[in-house]
């Protein structure tokens, strides 16, 4: 399907990647990865959280958030034995061109080479590495890696006790990165990929970051963590672009943290995968803050989407915003859940929350379940949620202009999700993205 | 604006008109607690039929097994033990005002149900602790053939209509609360309403708690046939105390063909008292079915009343006030189902919180597949009155239909200075232009009320604010 959808698009073979010491031990029955380089306290850090993941429980469906994606899913058999087999590192990394040929991008997987071309062309002012290399160099961000407070559930835990890939991406202080920074997230074909990953936004800089997600045939599946901080008087805007395989179940999980007077700009674009579970967090911790979420959702075929987000308001006199289109055909099934939530002593909050459906089949399913927790009394919080069709006066309109109907149709339901597509800053992956829009939609519609 | 005082509020909560009681003398009073023994008793006490003694005690192994919600308010203080599940007063029940015993009849005059009211409206039933006391029909809605009475009556005189419809709204196995309602309940309406037949009036019932640990377990049923009207209107207040009591009625309506049926309440128990209840209509095909729904009392409320449509083009809205002061928690909301097509639903609700009060809007909104062209709109909007009021909106919209039009809208604020500041400038006093914002911020739900309730809507709300602004 991936590569039904990529249609015309040139795929760019780095070098033959070096064969790397990896190994997956077992000990005692625990499965721990090394070959990164790591310290023994690293890698005890690891063996920590996985007995975590061992002793905590799968999250149950009478819990709100997981009741209409059930965690099984993703800690199925089949991925518990594929998390015994350890990725292929003969394996070429696979850079769609449409990456290469317009924004500098690096490749997050731990077997990809430190002398990738394309890294090398960075932008001054950006620290972009490979996780394995910062932890394998630096000791107190790995410790910082397993420190982080925020509570943690069975898949956090899974993740840091396993992952491999990611990166980790600075901007210095004061520095506007006028090119978008690439940060490509391929999933190796029936393997199990866990990532995490770290942007951080140093006071005053500026950036703009494409996270595209692609491959995983093959029943792959995909656990993923990316941490963003945007620190005060930065901006950051961020375009995460999926288009895995539709075999693959995507786990993945972006937690930000907004600073005074800095903006986060996210844009979630969901088109691949048969299930994936998309987590955004944004909070917003100093007075005049800004978070933005955008998405979009594509959903064919037997596709399964639960986005769940977050608009955390941990300081007064911030603003979120948030709104979300999807577009379900064949029997796809799609759950929003948002939530604003204003703890007390945030005056001030203005927060904003929207989801629009639209349904294209007699087997398609939506749920939408906007929420509010508001424990302030001086804010504005308001949301909105539709769930329509098609509707027969539009289609009407268009065919009264000669039109014919599909083509009607397909006019009403792209220009519905054109917004967000062209909110992507690089022209050519925003052209693409459109194409793939138009395909998915075209087989969409009867 | 300055802050809302939660001391004063406090105070005109303590000193809150309905917090009087009386001492009733009490005929018989169970052992505290439920087991079997006491859903017999309950049943040899009324001389039911056998199948309603088996349903009763089908509905108590429901009960057992039932998880309490994982969701919603805090129930953890709830003690089933603690509670007495069958209240019996030791007025016979009475044809005319006047051999009412004076202690209760006391207790309707403080209550500000007024000779004249007994004249305008129409059959006043009356339900004191577990058992209805005084009950009055009209003549004219005899003639026309509608039954009003109550529900144990009904079982009693009316045995095939009860049985063909009773709990086939809402099953024992529905929640835990619904179970222990079907194995103890007692009291409560039954409404009949004949084909084509149209009850101008509105039929009321007044609910009172008036013994320590007192359960309320009415259960009301009403079915409008075909092409009929009727409006009930539901009102409570309960005295004050100081543990907790349990409220759990279930309310069933079935709407046929062409009929409508509006089901007012307005809740106004004591602050302590959990008041968790299961109310839900079947609306047929093109018929019409509303709630008017008010929560102002209670330390605990969960309430969804809720709208099955299974017949094409039919009707339902709901309209909800909730009104959450110091330490109570309004977990109210509205459930609309759409099972079949071109079936339209409205919810409209509004909450205030005030003190450390929560309000909660909770709502489902359901297509089924083959529900097509239907349209549904949902609009909540919450007012916090205090900076440590909370407020929650948990809207579920699940649509598994193409052709379905769904819009769900919220807004949560507090007072708008600049509106205060507006009518001050006109020589309002600020608690008046405060009071006056809030009628109009309810007015959706408090313009479709009789007139006498809107009346005493406002005078409530009006006595919860007293001393707690400006």
């Amino acid at each position: 399907m991936v590569d039904n959808l990529l249609g015309g698009v040139d795929l760019v073979k780095t070098d033959k990647v070096p064969k790397l010491e990896l190994g997956a031990i077992e000990t005692n029955g625990q499965l721990v990865t090394t070959g990164l380089g790591e310290s023994m306290g690293i890698l005890q850090l690891r063996r920590e959280a996985w007995e975590r993941y061992k002793a905590s429980s799968i999250p149950s469906m009478m819990d709100e958030a997981w009741r209409f994606t059930p965690g099984e899913l993703f800690l199925s058999d089949a991925m518990r034995n594929k998390l015994h087999t350890i990725y292929d590192a003969n394996e070429s990394v696979l850079i769609p061109s449409i990456l290469t040929s317009s924004i500098p991008v690096i490749s997050d997987l731990m077997c990809s080479c430190k002398e990738d071309h394309s890294v090398a062309n960075m932008p001054k002012g950006i620290d972009l590495r490979l996780i394995c290399d910062a932890i394998s160099t630096e000791d107190a961000f790995a410790e910082s890696i397993f420190s982080d407070p925020r509570p943690k559930d069975k898949f956090d835990h899974l993740i840091n006790s396993l992952f491999t890939d990611g990166v980790v991406f600075k901007a210095s202080k004061n520095i506007k990165v006028s090119s978008p920074v690439g940060i490509h997230s391929p999933i190796p074909a029936g393997q199990v990929k866990v990532g995490r990953s770290f942007l951080q936004l140093e006071e005053g800089s500026e950036s703009d970051c494409i996270f595209w997600i692609d491959g995983g045939s093959d029943d792959a599946y995909y656990f993923g963590w990316v941490t963003v901080d945007v620190l005060p008087n930065a901006h950051m805007k961020l375009t995460v672009f999926q288009m895995a395989d539709e075999t693959s179940s995507i786990l993945w999980r972006l937690r930000g943290r907004v600073y005074q007077d800095a903006s986060l700009i996210i844009n979630v674009i969901n088109f691949g995968g048969r299930v994936v579970r998309n987590e955004l967090n944004a909070e917003v911790l100093g007075k005049g803050a800004t978070a933005q979420l955008f998405g979009l959702t594509l959903g064919s075929g037997n596709q399964h989407f639960a986005i769940h987000t977050l608009q955390k308001h941990a300081s007064a006199r911030a603003t979120t915003r948030l709104r979300f289109k999807q577009v379900f055909t064949h029997q796809s099934k799609g759950v929003f859940d948002g939530l604003i939530y204003v703890p007390p002593g945030a005056p001030g909050t203005d927060a904003y929350q929207e989801n629009h459906n639209l349904i294209l089949s007699k087997d398609a399913k939506v749920n939408s379940i906007p929420r509010l927790e508001i424990n302030t009394d001086d804010v504005r919080c308001t949301h909105g949620a539709t769930v329509k069709y098609v509707l027969p006066n539009e289609v009407f309109y268009l065919r009264s202009r000669g039109l014919r109907e599909s083509v009607a149709k397909h006019l009403l339901v792209s220009s519905f999700l054109e917004e967000m597509t062209s909110k992507i800053t690089v022209e050519s992956i925003r052209d693409y993205a459109e194409r793939v829009l138009e395909d998915k939609v075209r087989g969409g519609i009867s | 604006m300055e802050n809302v005082n939660v001391n004063e509020l406090a105070k005109a909560k303590a000193e809150y008109r309905y917090g009087f009681f009386d001492e009733v003398e009490y005929e018989f009073k169970p052992k505290k607690g439920l087991d079997s023994e006491v859903v017999n008793m309950i049943s040899d006490i009324k001389g039911e039929p056998d199948w309603m003694r088996k349903f009763r005690l089908k509905a108590l192994e429901v009960f057992w097994k039932k998880p309490l919600p994982t969701w919603g308010a805090d129930l953890s203080a709830l003690n089933f033990d603690e509670i007495y599940y069958y209240l019996k007063p030791k007025a016979e029940r009475s044809r005319s005002w006047d051999d009412v015993p004076e202690k209760i009849r006391n207790t309707f005059e403080k209550l500000g149900i007024p000779e004249a009211e007994r004249k305008f409206l129409a059959g006043v039933e009356a339900q004191y602790d577990s058992e209805v006391v005084y009950s009055s029909i009209k003549t004219d809605l005899e003639r026309q053939g509608v039954i009003f009475m109550t529900t144990d009556e009904a079982l009693k005189h009316h045995p095939d209509i009860f049985k063909e419809y009773f709990g086939t709204v809402i099953p024992i196995e529905d929640n835990k609360f619904a179970a222990l309602n079907s194995a103890v309940w007692s009291g409560g309406s039954f409404i009949y309403v004949p084909p084509g037949v149209h009850v101008e009036i509105p039929l009321q019932a007044y609910f009172r708690i008036n013994s320590k640990h007192a359960g309320q377990f009415e259960r009301t049923l009403i079915i409008a046939d075909e092409g009929s009207f009727v409006q009930y209107v539901e009102g409570c207040t309960a005295p004050i105390y100081t543990t907790d009591a349990l409220h759990s009625a279930v309310v069933e309506i079935i709407v046929k063909k062409n009929a409508r049926v509006r089901y007012t309440t307005i809740q106004n128990w004591s602050t302590d008292v959990y008041n968790l209840v299961t109310k839900r209509a079947i609306a047929h095909e093109d018929a019409v079915m509303e709630w008017v729904d008010g929560n102002l009392g209670s330390k605990v409320t969960m309430k969804y009343p809720a709208v099955y449509m299974v017949g094409r083009g039919a009707r339902g809205e709901v309209l909800s006030i909730a009104f959450a002061g110091n330490g109570q928690h309004q977990d109210a909301g509205a459930k609309i189902v759409h099972a079949a097509p071109d079936t339209k639903g409205r919810i409209t609700s509004k909450s205030i919180s005030l003190g450390s009060g929560r309000a909660t809007y909770r709502g489902l909104v359901k297509a089924y597949p083959g529900a097509s062209s239907i349209k549904c709109n949902v609009e909540c909007d919450a007012l916090l009155l205090s900076p440590d009021a909370r407020t929650d909106t948990y809207p579920y919209i699940q649509v598994e239909e193409e052709y379905a039009q769904i819009g769900h809208e919220a807004r949560v604020s507090r007072l708008n200075d600049e509106q205060i500041f507006y009518l001050m400038s006109r020589g309002l006093p600020k608690e008046e232009a405060i009071a006056m914002i809030i009628s109009g911020f309810i007015e959706p739900i408090t313009k479709e009320l009789p007139l006498e309730y809107a009346v005493e809507l406002n005078r409530l709300i009006q006595l919860e604010m007293e001393g707690s602004v400006g």
